[in-house]
């Protein structure tokens, strides 16, 4: 209690007139950034030496520190840059440039015997996060030599895949659904590539890419379980350079460089599989009249300019389409020819509009526009053409005709926001800001075209189901530092939901407190409501491109959530280790499950019908230790979690496990420098996923019928796998290198799903059927080497 | 550098082997996972219509990794209906777990319940009625647009539910589509529908099971598309209860989804207190010269047949032998086989075929007469499937199952029983 009324004390006293009582204080702002490409560096620690007081850079880079003196000595470090100490005097311009120079390989090892005890986790108030670089992604062993964000951050504690290969999040027993996908502030709806085996972002046009489990900032809003904010790098300021790589699936290649003297810089980066081009030439060769292929590609483009010093304008856009296509050409009779097509496809795409303005040293602004669209399809058409010879002059003759149905679904997204920063205090860091969005949703649009020349028939009927909904939020935070040993960010996230016929609104309370304990350990604790509008409806969970985005309704209410998260955490900087545990509570209600034999439902027109309602519960601990500096960097973790849901409609009303509840998790990965080569390891371990299987039988009219005991109620074996990467660099005037990798080194066969099978075995007289069942597994992925190239120009 | 080369070569040479690999296989392997079997339970099965003797077939769950024949007949139950009319009934096994009861016949508006206790099983109860009569209107069939207008009074004052299924001359059920647009929603329930290809069309059907939700209390014309070609079907409309609604639809659901590996297994509801299955009353009214009763008084009779084929990849094997059972009423069978004796090659043994049959016309592709008796035979829980032939009036059996021989080749059984007694 006497913790809650010091923290509103404290906000009492922030909310006073501040300018009069810290008349002497010295305000320093400004942007740190890259001194090898102008680049802005995100979440740069700054550290008052004599005040023991420090603070980090934003999405921008941009800081603003309040010391209550004339004049300030600050140490500003980043990983992966050397450090800086700079002191500042009254009086200051109001906006400081600083850059940082990355570290010389050589030096890296002298860096780890350097105490660096000001950037460590005990420091920051934000608990449950997480973070990669792009460089671990790129060390680390990829499947088909593809580097994936989503899968590197499936290997932290609390953060746990679903069936093989595929990218979704399940973040402390939460759905891939309820995560918040975020590139550049643009929700992406579906972020996968080939079937779910792949996410959409592509690493050469990443900055920073961040998980939230838990401990949310009253900033994000909209998701129960996660928050996975990416940014997208903004382009060398200094120079023009290019990168790329070649894979086994897919190429992709990367420009970026300066514009107007070095004020605006713009990266492109694109990728795109050619499997189905060597296949397509393959099937002409031998002259197939049945075609299939898939490819996929992606754009990321991102232009920035400064405008004058204190506004800053981005534009960033992402655009992606996946297709599978079957085309199949037979004729029945001379002159006569029918091609049959099949095709699937899904694109996204993201458009961030971006103005940053510094009014002042203490206020800094952003106003965004969004646009996210996504949309799926599925084509099936038949097209015939038909020549004949007719009359008595042997007219040639030709009929064409077309006939075929189109099924899409999709949503679009159109946002505008403002974020504010302000700094009115050395204690104080306060955000606020609101959004609102026009959400369109296409559950279902059916085109039916038909064609036929020789009738002159030209019919396209178009059934489309829109549902417009808007959502709206609110919010405002405060990191506040209580005293040298206790932090907090208290705040408030508000929205409001408005479909149909009814509205739903929410105020969700959210607090994080840090206190230092003795020897630099911290102790966190964090609460957070969370209300979700949006459902995902998924078939599968494999990310398949029939998933369904669909919004609450009169019947279908909001989930909602609420977490406790507790835990410490230290850096130990002497072995530049960062260690932690943490454990979680979270209950969600409102959350959707098919009900039962209701999974195929491809017709969505009555969705809510297919869909029940439920309750869930995970709750869990997680441990983990990373090394983020040296010659062996990476991390492990473990995760001991449960996750239960219940629903009236299912297993009786009884309470079950959820599908992806795994009670073990081990992730170990491992990056080795040896010399300029490179080693890494990945070990994964996690307890088998929950199936239900029938239990007992008995046939009616000669068909068998499954009787079912418990809902998910048995394992499938353990799902364990070692991946390793080799890193070749070559000596060339720019660096580039061959990376070899193996995927399931020891060939495990993991379960990819399971198929019951009766056995029937047959004697023509004294044979009877021998009724025994078995349960068979598919395993995808035995042992899958891989070569990549990757280069710099 | 050599060393190099060679290490390139065979790097490559794997990676395009995992490739094709993994373009072409899909690896399975038997998963070891131990299901313990619960405790076995009572499965009912009783459809009961007014006027009707009563017959309930009993059975008992077994579990999935018990090695055992299904159905598993329970043959030493005691089964009781009681009417709330005060009528009570004891009835009696007549072989191959088949119970009879030839008074208190059900009759409309009693509320009947059975129970039935056998030792080794928990006893079960359950309780259900006659639903009211909807009858069929007209049938008009227009063979010009190839459509079947089947016309029925819904009664507004009670909830109804129906089966419309149509024979056709061949004593086949004829598949057919409802192209009712308020009927679009009940009907996709009974297709397996492709989540990659949501837009296809009504569902084939050949038992159409709905409710009168979409038309309560109005005289409803159903638009039938059918998938046969006959110009004058027996059309049959059954009035259901709820009960036996909810338990066709959930079994149609489990099977459709049983093979798709990511579904969510869905179970069967069933009015059995502390068992499973059915007891259901419904009432049934025929358009057309076929009936059910006709047609089971065809089948009554001996049939007998001389030989059997397995034909094994292409190859077709007949082997003489003798087989001889006669169809009773109240579904006995009585008859024998002689087959080669299993370890004596040259002499021939007997085995007895004596039990019970069921005739099965609810779903499925034809009439399916299922032989029901102790000895494992193939005919044990075969389906033996009708073709009535008009020309020479004869009725004949046939046989046809595929499976695994003794070697574990893929093999189909083929025999034919031709009626040589009886009406």
């Amino acid at each position: 209690m006497k913790f809650f009324s010091k923290i509103i004390l404290r906000f009492l006293v922030f909310l006073t007139p501040l300018n009069v009582s810290f008349a002497q204080s010295l305000i320093i702002s400004g942007y740190v950034t890259d001194a090898s490409n102008g680049e802005a560096l995100v979440g740069t620690n700054l550290w008052e030496i004599y005040l023991q007081q420090g603070t980090t850079t934003n999405q921008y880079g941009f800081f603003s520190l309040t010391v209550p003196r004339d004049s300030a000595v600050i140490r500003f470090s980043h990983q992966g840059f050397e450090a800086l100490i700079l002191s500042f005097k009254d009086p200051l311009e109001e906006l400081q440039r600083i850059q940082l120079l990355p570290t010389v390989i050589a030096f890296d090892s002298l860096l780890v015997i350097e105490a660096d005890e000001y950037d460590g986790l005990h420091q920051q108030v934000q608990m449950s996060s997480m973070e990669v670089s792009m460089e671990e992604v790129e060390a680390l062993p990829a499947l088909l030599g593809e580097t994936d964000l989503l899968k590197v951050f499936q290997l932290m504690p609390g953060i746990q895949s679903g069936v093989e290969g595929s990218t979704g999040l399940y973040i402390r027993g939460g759905t891939p659904g309820q995560t918040l996908i975020l590139l550049d502030g643009a929700t992406v709806y579906n972020a996968v590539h080939l079937f779910g085996f792949m996410s959409t972002f592509n690493t050469d046009a990443i900055n920073t890419a961040t998980v939230l489990k838990g401990g949310f900032p009253s900033r994000y809003g909209g998701r129960l379980s996660g928050v996975l904010d990416v940014t997208m790098r903004e382009g060398n300021r200094n120079k023009f350079e290019g990168r790329g790589a070649v894979g086994l699936v897919a190429s992709r290649v990367t420009v970026e460089g300066p514009l107007f003297n070095g004020r605006s810089s713009f990266i492109v980066s694109a990728r795109r599989t050619y499997l189905d081009l060597i296949t397509w030439g393959f099937q002409k060769l031998i002259g197939s009249d049945y075609i299939q292929g898939y490819h996929f590609y992606d754009v990321n483009a991102k232009w920035n300019m400064d405008v004058t010093s204190k506004d800053r304008v981005f534009v960033s856009f992402y655009a992606g389409r996946d297709k599978a296509y079957e085309h199949d050409r037979t004729s029945f009779a001379p002159g006569e020819t029918d091609q049959s097509s099949f095709e699937l496809d899904w694109n996204n795409v993201t458009l961030t509009s971006r103005w940053n303005r510094v009014f002042n040293s203490r206020l800094f602004s952003n106003m965004t526009i969004l646009l996210s669209h996504f949309q799926s399809g599925i084509l099936e058409e038949l097209k015939y053409k038909t020549e004949t010879n007719i009359g008595p002059f042997g007219d040639r003759y030709t009929n064409t005709g077309t006939f075929g149905d189109r099924y899409t679904n999709g949503l679009t997204d159109v946002s505008i926001k403002t974020d504010l920063e302000y700094f009115p205090h050395r204690d104080h860091h306060v955000r606020f800001g609101a959004m609102g969005t026009y959400h369109q949703f296409t559950p279902s649009i059916q085109r039916h075209h038909e064609f036929e020349s020789a009738l002159n028939i030209d019919t396209t009927i178009v059934i489309p189901v829109k549902v417009s909904t808007s959502e709206w939020s609110a919010y405002a935070e405060d990191e506040i530092t209580l005293s040298r040993k206790l932090k907090a960010n208290v705040g408030v996230h508000i929205s409001g939901y408005v479909t149909q016929n009814s509205t739903y609104t929410s105020v969700q309370p959210r607090v994080s407190t840090s206190y230092l304990l003795p020897r630099d350990w911290a102790f966190k604790i964090s609460y957070a409501q969370m209300q979700q509008y949006i459902q995902l409806l998924s078939n599968s969970g494999s990310g398949l491109p029939t998933d369904l985005w669909l919004p609450s309704t009169t019947d279908i209410p909001p989930q909602k959530a609420w977490q406790l998260a507790t835990g410490i955490e230290r850096t130990i900087d002497r072995y530049a280790l960062d260690v932690s545990l943490e454990g979680y509570y979270k209950q969600m209600d409102g959350v959707i499950a098919y009900k039962e034999g209701g999974n195929l439902v491809g017709s969505n027109q009555n969705w809510e019908d297919a869909v029940t309602i439920g309750r869930g519960w995970t709750y869990g601990a997680e441990f983990y230790v990373r090394r983020k500096r040296g010659q062996t960097t990476g991390w492990i973790s473990y995760t001991l979690s449960y996750s239960h849901r219940r629903f009236s409609d299912l297993n009786e009303g009884r309470v079950f496990p959820h599908r992806y509840d795994r009670r073990h998790d081990i992730s170990i990965a491992l990056v080795r420098e040896l010399g300029r080569r490179k080693i890494s390891v990945i070990w994964v371990y996690s307890t088998g996923h929950a199936v239900t299987l029938s239990t007992s039988r008995y046939t009616h009219e000669g068909a068998i019928i499954d009787l079912y005991s418990e809902h998910n109620g048995f394992r499938v074996p353990a799902y364990h796998r070692l991946d390793l990467s080799l890193h070749f660099p070559r000596d060339s005037a720019k660096p580039s290198e061959f990376i070899l990798s193996f995927y399931n080194m020891y060939s495990r066969r993991n379960t990819f799903f399971i198929e019951t099978k009766d056995n029937q075995n047959v004697d023509p007289y004294i044979g009877y059927y021998n009724e025994q069942r078995t349960i068979k597994k598919f395993t995808l992925f035995p042992i899958i080497p891989s070569l990549s190239y990757r280069f710099y120009f | 550098m050599t060393m190099l080369n060679h290490f390139f070569k065979i790097l490559f040479t794997a990676i395009f082997v995992a490739f094709y690999c993994l373009a072409l296989t899909r690896c399975s392997s038997v998963l070891e996972i131990k299901i313990d079997s619960p405790d076995p339970q009572i499965v009912v099965n009783c459809l009961f219509t007014e006027g009707a003797p009563w017959k309930v077939v009993l059975q008992q769950t077994v579990g999935v990794q018990q090695e055992s024949i299904i159905p598993a007949i329970i043959d030493h139950a005691k089964v009781t209906i009681e009417g709330s009319d005060g009528t009570f009934l004891t009835l009696s096994h007549e072989g191959g777990g088949f119970y009879f009861g030839e008074s208190s016949l059900p009759k409309m508006g009693v509320v009947y319940t059975l129970t039935v206790e056998a030792t080794g099983f928990e006893s079960v109860e359950a309780t259900d009625q006659l639903p009211s009569l909807t009858k069929i209107q007209e049938v008009v069939i227009n063979s010009e647009s190839e459509r079947i207008f089947v016309t029925l009074e819904d009664d507004g004052n009670a909830k109804h539910y129906y089966t419309l299924s149509m024979l056709t001359h061949n004593i086949q059920y004829g598949s057919f589509q409802v192209l009712n647009a308020e009927l679009n929603e009940q009907m996709k329930q009974f297709s397996i529908q492709d989540p990659l290809a949501p837009y296809i069309d009504q569902p084939i059907v050949r038992v159409a099971l709905i409710h009168d939700e979409p038309f309560n209390g109005q005289t409803f014309t159903m638009n039938i598309s059918p998938q046969f070609s006959s110009s004058d079907p027996t059309t049959y409309l059954h009035t259901v209860s709820s009960s036996y609604y909810d338990y066709y639809l959930t079994k149609t659901v489990q099977e459709n989804s049983r093979d798709t590996p990511f579904a969510e297994p869905s179970s069967v509801t069933s009015n059995i207190m502390g068992g499973h299955g059915v007891f259901a009353g419904y009432m049934l009214d025929v358009d057309g010269d076929d009936s059910p009763e006709i047609l089971h008084h065809q089948l009554l009779g001996t049939y007998t047949s001389s030989g059997f084929s397995i034909l094994n990849f292409g190859k077709v094997d007949t082997t003489p032998d003798h087989i001889e059972f006669t169809l009773h009423p109240k579904n006995r069978v009585t008859g024998f086989m002689q087959v080669p004796h299993e370890s004596l090659p040259d002499s021939m043994m007997t085995v007895s075929l004596d039990g019970a049959y069921n005739i099965s016309h609810h779903d499925g592709l034809d009439y399916q007469i299922r032989l029901y008796h102790d000895a494992q035979t193939l005919f044990r829980n075969t389906e033996l499937i009708l073709n009535r032939s008009y020309s020479n009036r004869q009725l004949s059996l046939m046989m046809i199952q595929s499976g695994l021989d003794a070697n574990g080749r893929f093999a189909v059984f083929q025999r034919t029983f031709i009626k040589t007694s009886g009406r």
